[in-house]
């Protein structure tokens, strides 16, 4: 695979996996808060 | 809180939504549409633009159906009498019918992803065969497409029968985390075969060129607003389940960039196998060319064989087609089970009323494949035009106004103006997406493009969606008065509000 391919990949995934993984944990840590509470 | 608040189910934990919300983002059209269309729009240039696209039409939509849903706790009949007037009752109406005419036919969808996950199962895709006969073997034979629709609209009435927190939730937190393991695991086998990287170095690598071309962003806007589940009234179903603290901004992100997420999994599950496979780029283009269902039943399915363990690939590839697909179809029909539990029913048997209208008005479909092409083409296009009415309701009750009481009034994340300019640009937006899809039709039919009775035509939409919306329109009061569950908004004020005032 040529490094621009990867590069590219990488930025792209990264792009939205991200702000999946940041949503996703922002949606579900007041569950988390609540049960504390 | 009022009586019918304090009877409505509810959803048992924030996971448990997560999943649920994610199912019905994640569709069959992340995996047999999206590397389909990425692969026709130069991969990497399509991609930037889809994410742009999920950001000024998918999220605030998104945003919409949720905030409606929370405050009237209605269906979308309800929502829209309470939430935009009594005037508009018929709007909600016409969304649900949308949403039930893709239902009709998306059981027969389902079915297809069923069967071909039994034919990889019996062995039946194999090196030599003809995939384009079994294909045809299947839609041209009534018994086994109505028989696989029945056992499709079964599973589905089964778990909505279980209820909010018993079907849709528990199905969720199984099938989400499963569909997703499935699609990984496809992918990681699709990128490790010869020849894959020219499929990745097609899927991302963008062609600056292209990504200044008005066709790779009307593709992203198309398929932005078709994959995420946004306008169908899905969310704003699901909404009225919310607790009260539930964080509208975060959760209309994660449903985005979880479509998203879906998709590119479903793009590496696919374009990388198919390059690798075809003869040449030339040869993987026409694949990527042959639609929804050429492309998943006909090229795949005579692909996953040629390769080493590609019969266990074929396995959970359709096993998670059909996942993708239940994990939808559950939703779309809980929008319209919703409705007529607003109007009194018993959540049990309107289930089964529900359950067995989708069945007998799916016929039709599961018998001539034709029709289901005339229906997938008519209601798309309805369901961009849902897109607009949300606007429209927002306008009256205040942009700015929902932004700040009703969005940011309950999200760790205080969503900017931004949100404002992306509502009020959405009528520009639908204009133009409708008008190119318009154009395209009548270059299909020339000379015929106003005909209602061929599959694709401008005539065709024109006709269902006129006729529905006339329909809709002159039963206004009717379906104003036919829902009956206590209101918490009217008129687009809260009611506590007006009783103080």
């Amino acid at each position: 695979m040529e490094t621009t391919t990867l590069i590219w990949m990488i930025l792209m995934l990264g792009a939205i996996l991200g702000p999946f993984i940041y949503f996703a944990m922002l949606a579900g840590s007041k569950e988390k808060t609540k049960t504390e509470e | 809180m009022s009586k019918q608040t304090a009877k409505t189910e509810q959803w048992g934990s924030r996971m448990g939504f997560i999943f649920a919300a994610l199912g019905m983002a994640v569709g069959t059209g992340n995996i047999w549409r999206f590397p389909r269309i990425v692969g026709s729009n130069h991969g990497g240039a399509f991609i930037i633009a889809y994410i742009i696209c999920n950001m000024i039409w998918v999220v605030p939509l998104l945003m919409m159906e949720m905030g409606i849903g929370k405050s009237t706790r209605l269906g979308a009949i309800g929502a829209f009498r309470d939430f935009y007037g009594k005037k508009k009752a018929w709007m909600g109406g016409w969304i649900t019918w949308v949403c039930a005419a893709i239902t009709f036919y998306y059981a027969i969808v389902f079915a297809q992803a069923m069967r071909y996950f039994v034919f990889a199962v019996q062995g039946s895709l194999k090196v030599g065969m003809d995939s384009q006969a079994l294909w045809d073997g299947f839609v041209s034979d009534p018994v086994q497409t109505i028989s696989f629709q029945f056992i499709a609209v079964a599973i589905m009435g089964f778990v909505l029968y279980r209820g909010v927190q018993g079907g849709l939730e528990a199905v969720g937190k199984i099938a989400i985390p499963l569909l997703f393991i499935c699609l990984i695991g496809t992918s990681i086998w699709a990128v490790m075969q010869p020849g894959a990287a020219v499929g990745l170095k097609f899927l991302f690598v963008p062609d600056w060129n292209a990504f200044f071309t008005p066709k790779v962003w009307l593709n992203a806007l198309t398929q932005a607003a078709w994959s995420a589940g946004a306008g169908w009234g899905m969310m704003l179903t699901y909404a009225n389940y919310f607790k009260k603290n539930e964080d509208i901004a975060a959760n209309a992100f994660m449903i985005s960039f979880g479509d998203m997420l879906g998709a590119m999994l479903g793009a590496l599950a696919v374009l990388p196998a198919v390059f690798a496979v075809a003869a040449s780029e030339g040869e993987a283009m026409s694949a990527l060319g042959a639609g929804n269902v050429g492309l998943t039943f006909i090229y795949l399915a005579k692909l996953f064989p040629t390769i080493p363990g590609g019969n266990f690939i074929a396995m959970i590839f359709f096993f998670a087609l059909s996942l993708a697909a239940l994990t939808s179809i559950i939703p779309q029909t809980e929008v319209v089970i919703r409705n007529f539990v607003n109007a009194g029913y018993e959540r049990k048997k309107a289930t089964i009323l529900v359950c067995g209208g989708c069945f007998v008005l799916g016929l039709p479909s599961a018998i001539n494949i034709t029709f289901l092409n005339n229906q997938d083409w008519v209601w798309g296009i309805g369901l961009l035009l849902c897109g607009l009415f949300y606007a429209l309701a927002l306008y009256k009750f205040g942009v700015d106004k929902f932004r700040r009481e009703i969005i940011n009034s309950c999200s760790d994340i205080q969503v900017g103006k931004w949100f404002n300019y992306a509502v009020m640009f959405f009528p520009v937006l639908l204009t133009i997406v409708v008008g190119w899809w318009f154009y395209q039709s009548v270059g299909w039919y020339p000379d015929s493009w106003w005909n209602p009775f061929l599959t694709e035509s401008l005539g065709t939409v024109v006709f269902q969606v006129g006729l529905t919306i006339g329909v809709f329109y002159m039963a206004n009061n009717w379906l104003s008065n036919w829902v009956t569950s206590d209101k918490l908004m009217t008129e687009g004020k809260f009611v506590e509000a007006v009783e103080e005032a």
